[in-house]
């Protein structure tokens, strides 16, 4: 390795990376959280079937697991301003090529987990034997109490372990926002690598950050999944 | 009383129930029999609105419903004048026995937690389950989950009880234990249909026996009637295959 990888510059440069890690963070945290609410709206949309939304939904789904995810960021960068900018422009005067790229990534990430999250509790609902809403029905519940008592409850335990996977991916696909100019971890990473000269100290200090915190991502879900399970995880 | 009128139902192009009309008086012990495809388990279950029928009408207490386009309201007033025990049990896996019992005193009948747990821990003694009553449905034997289930649907205090082949998914072993539960369940004197192939009990318990089969009703009468003067050829085929023969001899 010699002068191509030098222990005292990593220990140089890795506070400087992963002091951009809030980015990364922020990214997830809002892309997450609005995802989520999406993705409960198509799941149970679908779950209706309703005829013209429901074959909608299903296009929508395609083509968010169809494209690469950088692709869908590409377009919302890219796209939104040209489709919308004029309206935003005069109805909210707000001028959508000054706001920060990293809006448009975040835009671009809650569409693609409203699909893929969506069909995720969509699987887990289903997963619930009918026999359980039966049984609400049976003792007078209505269609509501039914579904929010007795239904979500289970398909929650299913959704967990998934969702847990799912979260892991999105931290790890925050990484695609330099391309858009984001300077997350990544972005962080290479610029400092081009302006010493030297690149592999920063990638492999953010390639160790990946990893911890997905670890510690991982580590959560199972903390949480066995707090779930306490005693009884059988479904019948 | 509870009377089905003219009940007909299809599944895409099998016709299900064709014109069937039954009639269950107060406190009548009511078992229907028939083959498996007989339309008994699809009558049971529209009682309840379980299933959608096609059409018809049910007469209860004061109610006419018309079975073609019912109204929530009315959906849900069936329903929670009347108790369902399923054939696989259907205790909410994530609830515990007790709180499988009190979930429709609290929630449908907006009981105090604590008359709830008063109720249900009663009922639960009844069936013999008290002692379970913090175990998981899964930490259970299907016989010992089908007694809750049928303390769930009594401690509501229905005035009509629907059993769907209670029996039918358990261990010849474990059906005996539910049964007395059924029977002792059947002396309070509450109204109960019963779908079933327990021949004794029916006897036993039974006030009346309907015979189901292809969607109609073949036959019903008095059980000691149905099983050893049956008028209709249909009847003694089907319980000749039932009843072993031998079992006179001994």
């Amino acid at each position: 390795m010699g002068n191509y990888f030098s222990l005292e510059r990593f220990i140089h440069v890795f506070p400087k990376v992963i002091s951009s890690l809030p980015v990364n963070l922020h990214i997830v945290f809002w892309s997450m959280l609005l995802g989520t609410i999406l993705a409960v709206f198509v799941a149970v949309l679908r779950l209706q079937r309703v005829p013209v939304i429901s074959g909608l939904l299903g296009l929508y789904i395609s083509f968010m697991r169809g494209t690469p995810l950088l692709v869908q960021m590409m377009i919302a960068f890219y796209g939104i301003p040209i489709v919308l900018g004029t309206v935003f422009l005069n109805l909210f005067g707000i001028n959508l090529n000054r706001l920060e790229p990293v809006i448009f990534v975040e835009i671009a990430i809650i569409l693609n987990e409203g699909a893929f999250l969506g069909e995720i509790f969509r699987g887990a609902i289903t997963s619930v034997p009918a026999v359980q809403s039966e049984a609400g029905y049976s003792i007078g519940m209505t269609g509501a109490q039914t579904f929010v008592r007795i239904v979500l409850p289970q398909a929650f335990k299913v959704a967990i372990p998934h969702y847990g996977v799912d979260l892991i991916g999105v931290f790890q696909n925050t990484s695609l926002v330099f391309m858009l100019g984001v300077v997350d971890l990544l972005g962080r990473a290479k610029t400092i690598g081009a302006a010493s000269g030297h690149t592999i100290e920063g990638y492999v200090a953010a390639a160790l950050i990946y990893i911890a915190f997905s670890l510690l991502l991982k580590g959560a879900f199972l903390l949480i999944e066995k707090k779930l399970s306490g005693g009884e995880i059988k479904l019948v | 009383m509870i009377e089905l009128t003219g009940v007909k139902k299809s599944f895409g192009k099998q016709e299900v129930l064709k014109d069937v009309s039954i009639k269950v008086d107060d406190g009548e012990v009511v078992v229907i029999l028939g083959p498996s495809g007989s339309g008994k388990t699809t009558l049971l279950r529209s009682i309840n609105f379980l299933e959608k029928a096609d059409s018809g009408t049910m007469k209860f207490s004061d109610k006419i419903i018309n079975f073609k386009n019912p109204k929530k309201k009315d959906i849900l007033y069936m329903r929670r004048h009347t108790g369902f025990v399923f054939q696989n049990y259907g205790l909410f896996a994530h609830k515990t026995v007790l709180q499988n019992v009190m979930e429709g005193l609290v929630q449908v009948q907006k009981k105090s937690k604590q008359e709830a747990q008063q109720i249900a821990e009663e009922v639960l003694q009844n069936v013999g389950m008290l002692e379970k009553k913090d175990s998981y449905p899964s930490q259970l034997s299907g016989g010992q989950q089908q007694r809750v289930g049928i303390a769930r649907a009594v401690a509501l205090k229905p005035e009509v009880i629907l059993f769907d082949e209670p029996t039918s998914a358990l261990d010849p072993e474990l059906v005996g234990e539910t049964l007395e539960v059924i029977k002792k369940v059947a002396k309070t004197g509450i109204t109960m249909i019963v779908v079933t192939h327990e021949m004794s009990f029916a006897e036993d318990v039974a006030d009346r026996v309907i015979f189901m089969d292809g969607g109609v009703v073949v036959e019903e009468g008095k059980p000691g009637e149905i099983f050893y003067k049956p008028k209709e050829e249909r009847t003694r085929q089907f319980l000749s295959r039932i009843i072993p023969q031998d079992a006179y001899v001994i």
